[in-house]
């Protein structure tokens, strides 16, 4: 959101998480009121749940929004912490291939051997799936761009050490 | 040996800043991959970690926070207790803590509750020439309140984990809530009387504590939306984290009209990150422990514990200062997925209620969100003062005391956790 | 043989509830079988409440057949989205009792299901039980179609279910065992079905107060072994492990069906097992916990199986007619 510029992968999870209230909030209404229940709008909430994960674990990538432990690497010269911020932008990028990689062997699977259907819909259940890799593309971006960022702040600081 | 790797691979990776979702999701997908644990499910449980129903209260409660402070009720909170205790020595960290204590019946998470409360109390406090580090430290300590307090993300987490109940443990969270909220005060007091640290100096009159209240009303109305649903049986924590979020929206727009179509939008993407980034932890903590169980971890931890600590009053005091070091380096989730798991067939050994032991747990966890170096609503408070956290923990440690005081006599009365729960039919121990 | 053979250090199983059940015991059992009988050379652990699966119970056939994990002691239902023929077991009213249930799982069917999941990867070796399913609830005894009308019920999550309880006109509801506890305490739920396995370890009279005995359909447990894994070991381990997955799987039917099938069940107990349970008749039990229980006579079934029939026909499709016939035919043995 800086700059007002929109982000697709902003503006598709802001998407996702509202539909996934309002379809939620009508479940409960009519469940309530109705006495009717779509247990389809608890398989696609939950479904939705994994993909605006995705998209949101992608877009902390880029903020540097996610938890870790900085006490060290904030004391640690620059060579290190660029080392450091390079190996952690990697091995985080290697976990989303290997998930990844996975999620591409279980939808070959599911789609020549399995043919699992989804609890409610009976959708075939690799249509959720492929939600994985698709926006997985933004954590990659993301990764690499919050790789920049970081290193970028680095230079940074030790100019503005240098300078004081 | 691989023990060694996954637990060697996993702190070596916090230690140089990796993200704690990368570091426990490699350590335990490269135990997984190079011992053969399991690799095909790498991906079906990474979906699987997540996609349960009950989670999806997390994202919701976040939701609803966020619109409730875009739509500025804890201004409004904040300035009711103001006007109340305002007075009083030590009267704006008094009406902070009791602020947070509000305004936990309306978030789930402790930093945003930072936030929220901060930004509006702490530059009053400042004003008033309270210390800013003490003002950060005092909002930080008693945002804690806000997973203690339903809703709560760590109750969330913890009924995933150990399939109690959420709305048992949300009821079970409120008298404990209000008792350390106690302890905060009593703490507060005392520094404040020492520093002379005083209240505003103009005494609120019955007509603006109406007042107050009545700009109050519907924000004092969110906790009973929230938690009057699950009480009475009519919602479970999902349905009611959704219905906070359509309250929240609809006071926003039509009653404050302080929400607009760009906040809602802001709080959408806003909330999309917060969840994601305990969700991350969440599904690959998720896949550690599976690993921690098949390489015999819990085993080894369990019969170690049961041998070191022979009674349950033993076992309690060991589990909390286990969480208690802990929480230090860790946050809630994880501490939650690597600590739980080892603690459960412990309990069950001892006899030891669940849902008890879950409200001790998340009171131990919240300590760990104000001790350093991982101290998330330090960090929170300390940005908010322009400050850093080192300064900000040197006038925290007090409020640390007095929660582990809190803790230690919720340790030895159950019953105060367990009242609610019992008494409104939720729960039978 | 020529190549020398080499047991992993310990076998993964997964089982989707714990060891209070019956069929948590009798995966104990057969791990506990398996060990004392091979020596302590195959050492089997088992994992409770799908852990392995990050609590997706419907993931166990693939984990299985991928050889993610080695062995399972688990349910048709879980398995029943990838193996269409499992939902055999749930057509509304189908099989119904023991005899019948027996003759399909020994004869032509059983052995067809067991080739089909072979295909799959996924070595099947004995059958057990979690037992016929019943109804429970706190509103009213459930004696007629009419009775199920606007009935909360908390039902599996599977669609056979969902379209079973709106063909009777109830609600059906999907929630975890926890939460609907907290629904039957606040009467946001009305009631559930389980079988008796499962009723006795959750206490459902401190719930509901009705039962009926409709066996209207029926939750088999499958003992199985990934097919690599199966194919790695000797004859001699193959031989014990089919042997105890069959005596683990006798003691567990004989468990949950005791006091549900006259004195068949008891006595195997003893006779087989030396065992006398402390609770021998299930049904008698609950009747002295307060419960009503009500026993559906031959028309008051009929009436249920007429109401069901539009459901049992458009599943007889998904299930494959070929399973249906050979079970149509197996039963008429
Ligand atoms: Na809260
Ligand atoms: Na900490």
């Amino acid at each position: 959101m800086e700059g007002n510029k929109l982000k697709i992968e902003e503006l598709i999870s802001a998407i996702l998480l509202f539909a996934m209230a309002s379809i939620a909030f009508v479940n409960v209404l009519s469940r309530k009121i109705f006495h009717l229940s779509f247990a389809f709008t608890e398989e696609v909430t939950v479904h939705f749940f994994v993909w605006i994960t995705v998209l949101g674990i992608a877009i902390a990538f880029e903020k540097g929004a996610h938890l870790g432990v900085v006490t060290v690497y904030n004391k640690l010269p620059k060579t290190l912490k660029k080392t450091a911020a390079f190996i952690s932008a990697s091995l985080s990028a290697l976990l989303f291939l290997i998930v990844n990689y996975y999620a591409f062997r279980e939808i070959y699977m599911d789609i020549t051997i399995f043919h699992m259907e989804s609890e409610a819909l009976r959708l075939p259940e690799w249509i959720y799936i492929i939600g994985i890799p698709i926006f997985s593309v933004f954590i990659f971006k993301n990764i690499y761009k919050g790789l920049k960022n970081e290193l970028k702040k680095i230079e940074g600081e030790e100019e503005k050490q240098c300078k004081s | 040996m691989q023990i060694l790797t996954l637990f060697g691979i996993f702190a070596l990776l916090l230690l140089i800043g990796v993200p704690i979702g990368t570091s426990v999701g490699f350590a335990a997908v490269f135990s997984i991959w190079k011992y053969g644990l399991g690799v095909t499910m790498i991906s079906r449980n990474f979906a699987s970690g997540i996609a349960k129903f009950p989670l999806i209260a997390i994202p919701f409660f976040v939701l609803a926070g966020i619109l409730m402070q875009k739509a500025k009720l804890a201004e409004k909170i904040s300035n009711l207790a103001t006007i109340i205790v305002g007075r009083a020595t030590g009267g704006l960290a008094i009406a902070g803590v009791l602020t947070c204590l509000f305004w936990g019946a309306v978030s789930g998470s402790g930093p945003a509750t930072t936030a929220a409360v901060g930004l509006t109390i702490i530059p009053v406090m400042i004003y008033q020439k309270y210390d800013k580090n003490f003002s950060a430290a005092t909002i930080a300590a008693a945002s804690g309140l806000a997973i203690i307090i339903p809703p709560s993300i760590a109750f969330i987490v913890y009924g995933n984990v150990t399939g109690v109940s959420v709305g048992a443990l949300f009821l079970g969270g409120i008298l404990p809530g209000i008792i350390i909220g106690l302890f905060l005060i009593v703490a507060a007091y005392f520094v404040c009387k020492k520093r002379n640290f005083r209240g505003i100096k103009k005494r609120g009159t019955l007509k603006e504590i109406l007042i107050a209240t009545k700009d109050a009303f519907w924000a004092l109305l969110a906790p009973v939306i929230i938690l009057g649903g699950i009480y009475a049986g009519i919602a479970t924590p999902t349905e009611a984290a959704v219905f906070a979020v359509f309250y929240s929206i609809f006071v926003g727009f039509f009653v404050y009209r302080t929400l607009t179509l760009k906040g809602l939008y802001e709080a959408l993407v806003g909330a999309v990150i917060t969840s994601s980034v305990a969700m991350f932890v969440v599904t690959f903590a998720t896949q550690f422990s599976i690993a921690s169980a098949i390489l015999g971890v819990i085993d080894i931890m369990a019969d170690g514990i049961i041998s070191i600590a022979k009674t349950p009053i033993a076992v309690l005091l060991l589990a909390n200062v286990a969480i208690i070091i802990a929480g230090m380096f860790l946050d809630a989730i994880s501490i939650t997925y690597v600590f739980m798991p080892i603690f459960m067939p412990i309990l069950a050994y001892y006899n030891i209620d669940l849902l008890f032991f879950g409200i001790i747990f998340v009171v131990a966890l919240a300590i760990g969100q104000i001790t350093p170096p991982v101290a998330v609503n330090l960090y929170v408070a300390a940005n908010l003062v322009k400050s850093t956290l080192d300064k900000v923990a040197k006038e925290v440690w007090i409020y640390v005391i007095a929660v582990i005081a809190g803790l230690i006599f919720l340790t030895f009365f159950p019953q105060i956790s367990l009242y609610i729960p019992v008494a409104s039919g939720l729960y039978i121990p | 043989s020529a190549k020398e053979f080499t047991p992993k250090a310990e076998y993964t199983m997964t089982v989707n509830v714990g060891n209070t059940f019956g069929w948590g015991m009798s995966a104990q059992k057969w791990c506990d079988l398996i060990n004392e009988r091979t020596g302590g050379k195959i050492n089997v652990k088992p994992y409770w409440g799908s852990q392995l699966l990050a609590g997706k119970q419907m993931n166990w056939f693939q984990a299985v057949a991928e050889g993610s994990i080695d062995f399972a002691v688990e349910s048709t239902i879980n398995s029943s989205a990838v193996v269409k023929s499992h939902n055999l077991f749930s057509l509304p009213f189908f099989i119904n009792t023991y005899e019948n249930l027996d003759k399909i799982e020994y004869g032509e069917t059983g052995k067809k299901m067991f080739a089909e999941m072979e295909k799959m990867q996924v070595k099947a070796l004995a059958w057990g039980e979690n037992g016929f399913r019943q109804i429970t609830n706190n509103i009213r005894p459930v004696r007629t179609p009419e009775d199920m009308k606007g009935l909360r019920l908390r039902v599996c999550p599977t669609p056979i279910y969902d379209d079973i309880f709106k063909q009777l006109g109830a609600d059906p509801i999907h929630m975890n065992w926890g939460d609907a506890v907290t629904g039957f305490q606040q009467g946001a739920v009305d009631g559930q079905e389980n079988p008796y396995g499962v009723l006795l370890p959750v206490k459902i009279w401190e719930y509901h107060k009705y039962a009926t005995n409709w066996n209207y359909l029926v939750d088999p447990l499958l003992f199985v072994v990934n097919k690599k894994v199966w194919d790695s070991f000797p004859e001699d381990i193959q031989t014990i492990i089919k042997e105890t997955a069959e005596e683990a799987g006798m003691w567990e039917k004989a468990f949950v069906r005791r006091g549900l099938d006259g004195d068949i069940s008891i006595n195997i107990l003893k006779d087989k097992f030396g065992e006398t349970p402390e609770i021998l008749d299930q049904v008698a039990y609950v009747k002295t916990m307060g419960m009503e229980v009500v026993v559906l006579t031959d028309a008051e079934l009929n009436a249920f199986k007429e109401a069901t029939k539009p459901v049992l026909d458009k599943w007889i499709s998904e299930v494959g007619t070929n399973f249906v016939t050979a079970a149509t035919l197996d039963m008429a043995k």
